[in-house]
């Protein structure tokens, strides 16, 4: 099999699991989620509280990585990079596999 | 495809080692994880369902799934939740069928692209779990998981690329994850390869799946469960399958790229079989003796304790890629 061959072939059985298993689970627990709400779980403070605040700014993300190594490559990350979107962190991982990708194409042809 | 081939992938996929073993030994794995823990922290473990409590992890599941009431929280996208969690659990079952054990094997030169492809799912999947809620406790949860996960991915990528690309140097089909289980071999080059790419990629699954001392993102005292704190019932059951089916799915990866699976011996032998188990055990005793052993650390010690791990598969890979 070449690679795009491979590719779709996982991809496909990846979704089929992945729809059989939701299918399951749905006809397991079947009805709404709406008569059931309740509020956050929040320790007993209050929702008021958070009600401007339920998603965490992009400072709070990747503080780890700057305040103790990576202080100016994590400013990159911050303002070029991460937007608070689930792409551009992806496309982040992306930049690193497509490293590891291209050491390895040229491992291919030197050998 | 003729219509045989495509019942074998379905059932590959679906069955063994897909979905039903990935789930089955998922829970095995959990009941030998708080079994052994137990006994390590002088607790008896899971006792009660099954002998030695081996049932437990069923027990639990089947609870929380069939039994427990739906409850969701206000902003919470439950649809969402589940669509993730079920790629997830998609993506590692047919990752599976890249492996030596599947009856309908995913081969090719390259295919570590497309095995690789599949792992990153996983990862999203995971969280995605704490950003499809509103609450405050699994957006942080989420938010140190995927600081983690900048420096522990990429550690296992290029420690399962450097290992691809030592065991099939020779090969017909190169950086294929097949041909580096199926044919494996061993010499001073590819020891010194696996050597460093094994510790990288051992601590990077630790990292992953948030055991110990990398488990900040879930911790109970000051997030309430993090990335798990919204969960409860059936979507807390799935979440727990998914979960422990990834710790099961890296531990065989690991025993079957890094350790040899069963080598000496060969796929389908009795001692190979037996040789297999053991080194999946012993990985597993590892992993819980490391879990069992440390205090838990924080965001940027954790982040600059796995810069390090990048270091050693980046080692790893120069070698392998240069001599």
């Amino acid at each position: 099999m070449d690679v795009l061959e491979l590719t779709l072939i996982a991809s496909s059985l990846m979704l089929l699991v992945a729809l059989l298993t939701y299918l399951s689970y749905a006809a397991v627990k079947k009805g709404g989620s709406s008569q059931n709400l309740s509020e956050p779980y929040l320790c007993g403070e209050s929702v008021d509280d958070f009600k401007n605040s339920i998603s965490v700014g992009s400072t709070n993300l990747y503080w780890g990585a700057t305040s103790a190594i990576l202080s100016r490559f994590y400013k990159v990350l911050r303002d070029e990079i991460h937007t608070g979107v689930l792409n551009d962190w992806f496309f982040y991982m992306c930049i690193w596999l497509v490293l590891g990708v291209l050491l390895s194409f040229i491992t291919i042809s030197m050998s | 495809m003729v219509y045989s081939e495509i019942l074998l992938a379905t059932f590959s996929a679906l069955i063994y080692p897909g979905l039903l073993f990935l789930v089955v030994l998922g829970l095995l794995t959990q009941w030998y994880m708080r079994k052994l823990v137990g006994r390590l922290q002088n607790r008896i473990g899971p006792k009660y369902v099954g002998p030695l409590g081996i049932a437990q992890p069923f027990a639990d599941v089947i609870k929380l799934v069939f039994v427990k009431e739906k409850l969701s929280s206000k902003g919470r996208l439950d649809r969402l939740l589940i669509l993730f969690m079920t790629l997830g659990l998609g993506a590692l079952s047919s990752a599976m069928l890249f492996t030596p054990i599947s009856p309908y094997v995913i081969r090719g030169g390259y295919d570590v692209i497309a095995f690789i492809y599949l792992m990153i799912w996983s990862t999203i999947a995971f969280a995605v779990i704490g950003l499809s809620s509103s609450n405050p406790f699994t957006i942080a949860g989420s938010s140190r998981f995927l600081t983690q996960i900048l420096f522990a991915e990429p550690a296992l990528i290029i420690s399962i690329l450097a290992a691809t690309i030592a065991l099939t140097k020779n090969s017909t089909t190169p950086l294929s994850i097949y041909s580096s289980a199926a044919y494996f071999q061993i010499s001073a080059l590819i020891a010194a390869v696996l050597a460093l790419s094994f510790i990288s990629f051992f601590l990077a699954t630790i990292a992953k799946t948030l055991i110990k001392p990398f488990d900040i993102p879930e911790a109970e005292t000051e997030l309430a469960g993090g990335l798990l704190a919204e969960l409860s019932g059936p979507t807390l059951g799935l979440a727990i399958v998914f979960h422990y089916s990834e710790i099961a799915f890296l531990a065989l990866i690991t025993t079957m790229i890094f350790l040899g699976g069963p080598y000496p011996f060969n796929y389908g032998d009795a001692l190979g079989m037996a040789v297999f188990i053991v080194k999946y055990v012993l990985l597993l005793t590892l992993m819980i003796t490391v879990k069992a052993s440390v205090g838990r650390v924080r965001v940027e010690q954790a982040v600059s304790m796995i810069k390090y791990v990048i270091l050693t598969s980046v080692t790893a890979l120069i070698l392998a890629t240069v001599f």
